[in-house]
């Protein structure tokens, strides 16, 4: 039965251009032969799954060795884990057709019937239309300019040639998706109802409006109950269509469980009209005054003539992509990759979102399949599986520039031009498949491909995820920076056929001529039109839709903050033009070189604004208007003046410099008993990433940045650990001696007294411009001696802990901090985004009271992780904050780590033996595998807990899609009770603001100031209280703020016992039994006494 | 409904923590009992148990305590052991004697807390005079502790009537800068420290150095000589050991020789792959169990995708 079918079903479109109203009875109805057409299907698909089974495996392997070497050829190829991740999306988003969609095939029928019924109408005028739609109250949409009233063409109907499902869902390549699907059901219109020359002066459109709305109407008085609109096909005003949506009754024929709606869409046969006369080159639209002269003298009307054209093509598309799904099988399922991929990213068929969705997609494919190589070859090959064939077309859209370079497909003449945009051009239909596409939306698509074909050449993790199942459509996360422009409120009706569009489109030229080499990208966001009811009274057609353009930019972090622009030298050609285009700003300069140049200077101190900002705004005032660049709104420096100093780097500067001076000095001490081999930084001041600027003001000490000092290695230290902590303070004292000779301020202090195995003591040098650092000695045999203590099986389980715990510490402090601190300073350096979307994200973390539980490494390897793992690295501070924090959103720490960068093949494995090691998750949550921390465990040995991460990951997913305002809005609410510290007790170095009179801002350190140093008096508090109270209560804290949540399994009575680790309070419970109950008045009142004046306020909530 | 007095063997003792600036008074519970450990001692007719001493607890408190609610003399308090300054985390709990607060520990080096804490929740023993005087607490905790039953009995209130010629360290923000001052100790301090340990460790180690070349010269009673580390060569390292063997290992094999090897290898290859597969098969369709599939289409939809 199958290739009968098939044949009939060619046979019908090979006969779609000559009339056929006769025959119309003895055809398939639609119903039936998609019935046929689903039957193939099925068999088609039950054998491409038997043969890619095969493919894989044999069915019946004859040995064992047989299906290895079948398993082994598979992992050659890519990973096999992502294909199989593929199949399970494409089971997961396909369409159950036959249970889902029957009500909505019922529905189809039925108006298929309806309009069959309608009777012909013959030559009527348009006072005769009008009046008629007029009493049966039908609003008729014709498109702009509506037809006058003394125009002389006729206006008929009559009854469709042929009805018949077309698109995605004729050819079952329909996916699951949110907002649902449409069914296209395609009419098409006799062409006796037109002439020759219908094709100029909107002529066409009028009447394929008038032929919708006697449609419209006849659906309208069936009496259905359906809800009826008028709709732009693809926001393309010459081309409105009726929607019909369900009307979610409940009764018969109701198709609201189908999840879809019904679009019903006039076609115009094919070769109604001269195709030559409707390339894009020639004028169909010709001025009133002058009449139908020839055309050659007038500019062409790509766009109308596009859309003439796209009315033919319906039918003629479906035959082609039906025809090359029965030769490359995995056609379909590439369809549904390629639809979720655009989906996810925002694209649609719609002009006004990029203009290339699943039918462009799948159009453009099967012409790839046939053809498109330099050579006459094809670029895809038909045996292509479902993932290559996806692959293969991104490699396509990335790497041709098909604005530049125009693919045609049967035409010789390369004078087949597009004005702007991309072109693809099918000579057979004389259309460019593209029309709908601008050129920023083209070029957005064609960066998003080229991200995607990064990830998917990844050697070492799959990012399936990131390809498929994340939507990434929010401009916030994917730009740079962002503009909201208003759309003036009359647009220049003369400038085009659709005036948003080439007002959008000068606004392009200008910004991208303006922005130069600033702007990598540039893209507008228009809005969409809306739909209009169709019954008269609605939304008056003539106004442009009001709204605001959405730009985003996506920057090229080197240059966008550069102050000068040069143009042409004096006395050029060019630089009249020049002048033109930036009016007053440009002048002339005479720079080092001795060259004069043309140039345009920018503010860049005591501007809240960003240069680039000031450009956008500049060039809009000047070119539309105070009234509409006064009201440009944009987005994205907030996120920079949040962060102390707007993320300049040069603020560290000043740091940067005391450490170089302090590792000079100390090699060249002279008369200690080793030499020093090497010298390095670990801490977030030397690094870029501390959340305020180190040395922010005079007379203030900054908080003692940690530096490690290694020795030439020596057989004369002893081999035993304490002895090694005792020679490291002699070691220091002898340093510090030696310095103070020198003239610098030292002291030596002492740490973790009660771990006689950890780092004993530190020597703190302090600058007397205010910088201060906390040197430690490493000794490289400590790891060894901790190794092998804890080999020893009879070590005491108290006495292990110890040991295991000054082995991380050790590993932490010595060994991956300097080495995370030389990564983070080169990566700070490739990404100038980068110190500052850190110290904004640490910021985020303090606002939210989790710095104490999240330490300063994690949130940095969380930020570079966006940095360096996607293939488009943020540029600005919103975009860097913005994607990490949506990354943290998704992470699912349970399941998988972040990996950075190239770690080693086995990172999952290693992460497997973590978790099976403690399946529970309390020592290791989060797990950041790096090149230096291949484990992925050392910065967050400390936290943060299970409940913290899951906090964390929720107020991530709170923030994002928040404003700005809100992401750093946090409420106490939440928590238990909330201790505030007395501000005067506070850090030094958090402190917002100096004093208020600068005259008495003190510019000298004193030595109280020294003796004071690295006080951290509410932090000294937490931890004892910590200690205290161990599990029972988690702290939170940030600033002068502690708050803290009880443990919920200690809130909860238990029986009496000698070793509860906390408060109680005896009660009499239920059956007469002792029940002790958490004393949580009897806790706080400790709390309060051991605080004593620290103290300011106790809230407690709860 | 009123606490109960006794819960099995043990004696509630209600206390009162004073106001502080912040937080009202607070009902605070002491459970005692007589000391019985498992390995009795002789003090033990004389000594108290008590569970939940509040965290700032000094035997000067505990003292002023059971002389306030009318028992006998308190000998000494022993507090349970907090390896630091603040309490440690740990197992296996430890008495610490702590007669006096501030008492250097047998060479753990500097003291950096003028004041030690208790971990919330900890216990102590508590040495009267004698059985009479322990006896006497008992009966007198009943008491208090059945004050809300009509009888009158003064309020207890911690902290109240200890002798002023104790000079206890306060706490706040003095207890912070002092910590502060001592983990800064002068340097001269710390070099005599540092000289004193090298001085002992560096005994400790010539003498042990010598009981073993002692005991390497001397033959013991059945003639034999032991052989120990140490002598004329340094003593090798264990992990340099290691390495030598491990070289050595690598290279009395010979892989890839016979073409059996060659065979196995391959197959052992293969099967690893084809485990890998099953392993590959099994993690995606548990991600399909977290339906993990579903194409997230807006907040809602993965709201609903991780259960969450």
């Amino acid at each position: 039965m199958a290739p009968a079918s098939k044949k009939r079903r060619t046979e019908t479109r090979e006969e779609d251009g000559r009339v056929r109203t006769k025959e119309t009875t003895d055809q398939l109805s639609s119903e039936e032969e998609m019935e046929a057409i689903s039957k193939e299907d099925d068999a088609g698909g039950q054998t491409f799954e038997a043969k890619s089974k095969a493919r894989k495996i044999p069915k019946h392997p004859s040995s064992e060795q047989e299906k290895a070497q079948a398993v082994s050829e598979s992992y050659e190829s890519k990973s096999n884990v992502f294909r199989m991740e593929t199949e399970e999306l494409l089971s997961e988003i396909r369409v159950d057709y036959r249970k889902r969609m029957a009500p909505a095939e019922k529905m189809l029928h039925k108006l298929k019937n309806i309009i069959e019924k309608i009777p012909p109408k013959t030559d009527v005028t348009i006072g005769g239309v009008e009046g008629e739609m007029g009493k049966r109250k039908i609003h008729i949409p014709f498109p702009e300019p509506r037809p006058g009233a003394d125009i002389k063409y006729k206006f008929s109907y009559e009854k469709p040639t042929y009805m018949n499902i077309a698109g995605s869902y004729a050819l079952k390549t329909v996916a699951k998706q949110h907002g649902g699907f449409a069914i296209d059901l395609v009419l098409q219109m006799p062409s006796t109802i037109f002439q020759e020359k219908d094709y100029l002066n909107y002529r066409y459109f009028h009447k394929r409006a008038y032929y919708l709305a006697t449609i419209a109407g006849a659906i309208q008085e069936s009496g259905l109950n359906l809800q009826l609109s008028y709709v732009d096909l693809h926001d393309d005003p010459l081309r409105p269509i009726i929607v019909v949506a369900p009307s979610g009754d409940g009764s018969e024929i109701d198709f609201t469980t189908s999840k879809c709606l019904i679009r019903i869409v006039p076609a115009a046969p094919k070769n109604t009209f001269s195709v030559s006369k409707l390339r894009p080159d020639r004028n169909a639209v010709r001025p009133v005054a002058e009449g139908d002269t020839a055309d050659g003298s007038l500019p062409p009307t790509s766009q109308y003539n596009s859309s003439i054209l796209a009315d033919t093509t319906y039918f003629g598309h479906l035959t082609q992509l039906h025809e090359i799904s029965f030769e490359a099988k995995a056609f379909k399922d590439a369809c549904l990759l390629g639809r979720t991929w655009l989906k996810q990213r925002g694209f649609s068929s719609n002009i006004n979102q990029g203009g290339f969705g699943h039918a462009e997609w799948s159009i453009l494919m099967s012409l790839l399949l046939k053809g498109g190589g330099s050579k006459g070859n094809s670029v895809l090959a038909k045996g292509y599986s479902n993932y290559q064939m996806f692959k293969a077309m991104l490699q396509f859209l990335a790497t041709r520039d098909l604005i530049m370079n125009p693919l045609l497909f049967g035409v010789e003449s390369e004078s087949v031009r597009w004005p702007k945009g991309p072109n693809v051009f099918d000579g057979k239909l004389g259309l460019n498949i593209l029309f709908k596409m601008t050129e920023w939306g083209y070029r957005l698509l064609k960066h998003e491909a080229e991200i995607t074909l990064k990830l998917l050449s990844d050697p070492v993790i799959g990012h399936f995820e990131e390809v498929f199942l994340h939507r990434l459509d929010d401009p916030c996360y994917k730009f740079d920076t962002l503009a909201y422009i208003p759309i003036p409120e009359n647009l220049n009706k003369d400038s085009g056929l659709n005036p948003l569009l080439s007002f959008s489109q000068k606004l392009y030229d200008i910004l991208s001529t303006g922005l130069t080499d600033r702007a990598k990208l540039i893209h507008l966001t228009l809005p969409s039109t809306s739909a209009q009811p169709i019954r008269p009274g609605g939304i008056n057609r003539g106004l442009a839709p009001t709204g605001q353009i959405i730009a985003g930019f996506l920057l090229n972090a080197a240059q966008c903050s550069r102050a000068v622009d040069h143009g042409p030298p004096a006395g050029h050609k060019g630089g009249a033009s020049y002048r033109a285009f930036w009016g007053d700003k440009a002048e002339l300069r005479r720079f080092k070189d001795g060259s004069i140049l043309e140039s345009v200077v920018w503010v860049t101190k005591d501007s809240n604004q960003s240069i680039y900002n000031q450009i956008i705004q500049y060039l809009v005032i000047k070119n539309f208007g105070d009234k509409i660049g006064n009201y440009v709104k944009f987005i994205g420096d907030e996120y920079a003046s949040m962060v102390g100093g707007g993320g300049n780097v040069g603020l560290f500067q000043p740091t940067m410099t005391a450490f170089e001076k302090l590792v000079k000095e100390l090699r060249s001490l002279e008369g200690l008993p080793l030499a020093i081999r090497q010298v390095s930084a670990a801490a977030s001041a030397l690094r870029y990433s501390s959340v305020e600027a180190p040395l922010f003001s005079s007379g203030q000490l900054m908080q003692p940045a940690d530096v490690v000092v290694q020795f030439e290695s020596s057989g004369r230290w002893p081999d035993d650990l304490v002895a090694i902590q005792k020679t490291k303070i002699a070691f220091l004292l002898k340093m510090s001696e030696l310095l103070q000779q020198a003239g610098a301020v030292t002291r030596i202090g002492l740490e973790n007294v009660d771990y006689p195995t950890m780092n004993s003591a530190f020597m703190e040098v302090v600058y007397h411009e205010g910088s201060t650092f906390r040197v430690r000695i490493y000794h490289d045999r400590e790891q060894t001696l901790l190794e092998r203590q804890l080999l020893n099986k009879d070590l005491p389980g108290k006495k292990r802990d110890e040991i295991t715990a000054a082995l991380s510490e050790h590993r932490r402090k010595f060994i991956v901090g300097p080495l995370h601190t030389q990564e983070v300073q080169k990566l700070s350096h490739r990404f100038p985004a980068l110190s500052p979307s850190i110290r904004l994200l640490k910021k985020w973390f303090q606002t939210h009271l989790l710095s104490r539980q999240v330490s300063e490494e994690l949130v940095e390897l969380m930020a570079i992780r966006t940095f360096v793992t996607t293939s488009s690295p943020p540029n600005s501070v919103m975009s860097g904050f913005l994607r990490t924090l949506h990354f943290i959103s998704l992470w699912d720490w349970r399941a998988e780590p972040a990996i950075i960068g190239t770690v080693d093949k086995n990172a999952s494995e290693t992460f497997a033996a973590i978790r099976r090691s403690d399946p529970a998750m309390n020592r290791h949550v989060m797990v950041i595998p790096t090149e230096y921390d291949p484990t992925g465990t050392t910065f967050t040995e400390s936290g943060p807990r299970k409940v913290v991460a899951a906090r964390i990951t929720a107020l991530a997913r709170s923030a994002v899609g928040a404003s700005f305002k809100n992401i750093f809005i946090s409420s106490t609410k939440d928590y238990d009770f909330v201790i505030h510290i007395e501000p005067k007790y506070n850090l030094p170095g958090i402190r917002s603001k100096g004093s208020k009179f600068k005259n008495l801002q003190k510019t000298e350190i004193t030595s109280q100031d020294i003796a004071k140093l690295g006080l951290n008096v509410p932090g000294a508090f937490v931890n004892e209280l910590n200690d205290i109270y161990g599990d029972t209560i988690i702290f939170f804290t940030a600033g002068n703020i502690i708050a803290g949540l009880w443990n919920p399994s200690s809130v909860s009575g238990r029986k009496w016992k000698v070793n509860i680790p906390y408060s109680t309070i005896p009660q009499v419970g239920v059956n007469d039994e002792e029940v002790l109950m958490l004393n949580k008045k009897s806790i706080l009142n400790e709390i309060s006494r051991l605080g004593g004046e620290i103290l300011a306020r106790i809230e407690i909530n709860k | 409904m009123p606490p109960p007095v006794q819960i099995p063997d043990y004696t509630t003792l209600p206390i009162t923590l004073p106001p502080t600036a912040l937080v009202e008074a607070a009902t605070h519970y002491l459970y005692i009992r007589p000391h019985a450990p498992k390995q009795a001692t002789p003090d033990d007719p004389r000594s108290l148990f008590v569970v939940n001493v509040p965290i700032d607890a000094t035997s000067a408190h505990l003292r002023a305590l059971f002389s306030s609610i009318g028992g006998g003399r308190v000998d000494r308090v022993i507090f349970e052991s907090s390896g630091s300054g603040a309490a440690a985390t740990g197992g296996k709990r430890k008495r610490d004697d702590d007669e006096e607060d501030g008492e250097e520990g047998e060479g753990k080096g500097e003291v950096v807390w003028d004041r030690k804490l208790r971990k919330s929740g900890s216990s102590a023993v508590v040495m009267f005079v004698d059985k009479a005087s322990r006896d006497a607490a008992i009966r007198a905790a009943g008491k208090v502790s059945k004050k809300g039953k009509g009888k009158k009995v003064e309020e207890v209130v911690w902290g109240e009537g200890i002798g002023g010629g104790l000079n206890i360290p306060a706490l706040g923000i003095s207890r912070y800068l002092t910590n502060h001052n001592l983990t800064h100790p002068s340097k001269a301090h710390l070099q005599a420290s540092v000289n004193t340990f090298m001085a002992a460790f560096e005994a400790d180690e010539a003498a042990r150095l010598h009981a073993l070349a002692k005991r390497r010269q001397e033959p013991d009673e059945d003639g034999f000589v032991t052989v120990v580390r140490g002598g004329r060569v340094a003593p090798a390292r264990q992990e340099e050991a290691k390495v030598v063997l491990e070289k050595k290992q690598a290279k009395d094999k010979h892989e890839g020789f016979y073409r059996f090897q060659v065979r196995e290898e391959r197959k052992s290859r293969q099967m690893e792959l084809l485990k890998k597969f099953e392993e590959d098969k099994k993690r995606v369709a548990e991600r399909k169990n977290l339906r993990r599939f579903k194409v997230s289409l807006g907040i809602l939809c993965f709201v609903q995708l991780h259960g969450m």
